[in-house]
């Protein structure tokens, strides 16, 4: 079996796959932010600067669609559990719906069970 | 008595020898009214049960075949057990523990992390004077050299009941541990220089799906790769090298090493259940749970980090094949 060499990570991007993506919609008091693709240490940060803007309007509660996300890690969960710490510090309810297997599969290895309810 | 942690290796041959000592032991503390847990194999369990009759209902049992098959999953189901009742650094109760971490399958490669482990002990709960630990050794199963590590990592030793001094006990300091190299990459491998995650997970999933791996296992892998390669680039200097290969003696385990310039000087990193609140080790003890064993080692001159993840089915590449359907 022959040694490959280093791939070049333009190379391994240009294979077209769906990146992060992350929206928000205001309808009245509620906010309701959409994640879909792929969470990582990378775009952790779209998600932190997404629930600052939603809390900045006067929303009473924040729900955290997860149903699109086919993959998420340790920094992309960190930043789920930094939004809630947000929401609850600013008296907003929070809430993560439509958790599929990865978000399930990552948030039981880290005992983190309670993020989910 | 100011008691530290006790943490004593207790040597026996055969299977007799190692129920008669062990219930001992989980008598005194069933009756002293210690909480207690025994981690040893399913075949031991069995014995000790059928040994202990209805003392056995007070008693704690774990598969060490599955829970510590990493052995870096030990000293937080120790610690869980310890804090669970009340026994943690400050508290009054105290807990008794049998743990055999070592037994004859072990392989060389796992047998270098249980000593570790066993070292790391000391450091984990050098604080918890509440945690006595006994650590069963089959002098009739393992090789002399074992016993012989296990004699330099534990202070006390059990004979007959009682606990001596280990003649041989060394204070370790955990840094060294983790700066012994690893065995050599071998030149059959698959090898990314890396900086992204994406590239990172693409080329993982690539591999998985040329070797037949099934999905839920291919998903873990990619998984733990990600979040070794994410210590690369936050902690590493934003880069790394992947080299993943499956292992000579034992086709059926994949190997996956990221090599990284940062350097970890926690010593008991991804050993600590971060759902305390802790923000740091979080992805390592996630690998630690998804692997078989992991190999840390790390130093300034950079970090090697080597997982392991066995039974994995294989299935060689084909080329050049047509359409099963014959079309």
């Amino acid at each position: 079996m022959e040694l490959s060499g280093s791939t070049s990570d333009d190379e391994r991007t240009a294979a077209k796959k769906p990146l992060f993506e992350v929206s928000s919609r205001v309808d009245g008091d509620r906010a309701e932010i959409t994640l879909s693709g792929e969470l990582d240490l990378g775009d952790a940060d779209r998600v932190t600067r997404t629930l600052r803007d939603v809390l900045e309007g006067q929303v009473d509660s924040i729900e955290i669609n997860v149903q699109a996300l086919r993959f998420i890690d340790s920094a992309g969960l960190q930043s789920l559990l930094d939004a809630r710490e947000a929401a609850r510090s600013a008296g907003v309810i929070f809430k993560i719906v439509g958790a599929s297997a990865p978000v399930r599969r990552v948030v039981g290895l880290a005992g983190l069970d309670d993020l989910l309810y | 008595m100011n008691e530290g942690f006790s943490h004593e290796a207790f040597f026996y041959a055969g299977l007799d020898e190692f129920v008669e000592g062990v219930i001992a032991f989980v008598h005194d503390g069933v009756t002293g009214g210690e909480p207690t847990l025994v981690m040893v194999d399913a075949g031991k369990i069995r014995a000790l049960r059928a040994a202990l009759g209805h003392e056995a209902e007070g008693v704690h049992f774990a598969d060490m075949t599955t829970m510590g098959l990493n052995p870096a999953r030990i000293i937080p189901a120790w610690h869980q057990f310890v804090v669970q009742h009340g026994a943690g650094p400050g508290r009054a109760h105290h807990v008794r523990c049998v743990g055999e971490p070592v037994w004859a399958g072990r392989n060389l490669v796992e047998l270098v992390e249980c000593r570790h482990h066993e070292a790391l002990l000391n450091v984990a709960f050098a604080d918890t004077p509440g945690f006595r630990l006994l650590c069963p050794y089959d002098t009739s199963a393992l090789d002399p050299t074992v016993i012989s590590h296990a004699l330099h990592t534990h202070p006390f030793v059990s004979d007959g009941g009682a606990r001596l001094p280990s003649p041989s006990y060394e204070v370790v300091d955990p840094t060294n541990l983790f700066e012994e190299p690893l065995p050599a990459v071998p030149d059959e491998r698959h090898e990314l220089v890396f900086a992204s995650l994406r590239a990172v997970r693409q080329f993982v999933s690539d591999h998985m799906a040329s070797t037949g791996v099934d999905q839920a296992k291919a998903n873990d892998v990619v998984l733990a790769v990600n979040e070794i390669a994410a210590n690369s680039l936050r902690h590493g200097g934003g880069k790394g090298r992947l080299s993943i290969w499956f292992e000579r003696a034992d086709r059926g385990t994949l190997v996956c090493q990221v090599d990284d310039r940062g350097q970890i000087t926690d010593p008991l990193v991804g050993r600590r259940d971060p759902s305390d609140g802790q923000r740091n080790g979080r992805g390592l003890w996630i690998v630690h749970k998804l692997c078989d064993l992991a190999q840390v080692r790390t130093s300034p001159e950079g970090t090697a980090t080597r997982l392991h993840f066995r039974a994995l089915s294989r299935r060689p590449a084909r080329v050049g094949v047509t359409s099963a359907t014959g079309s």
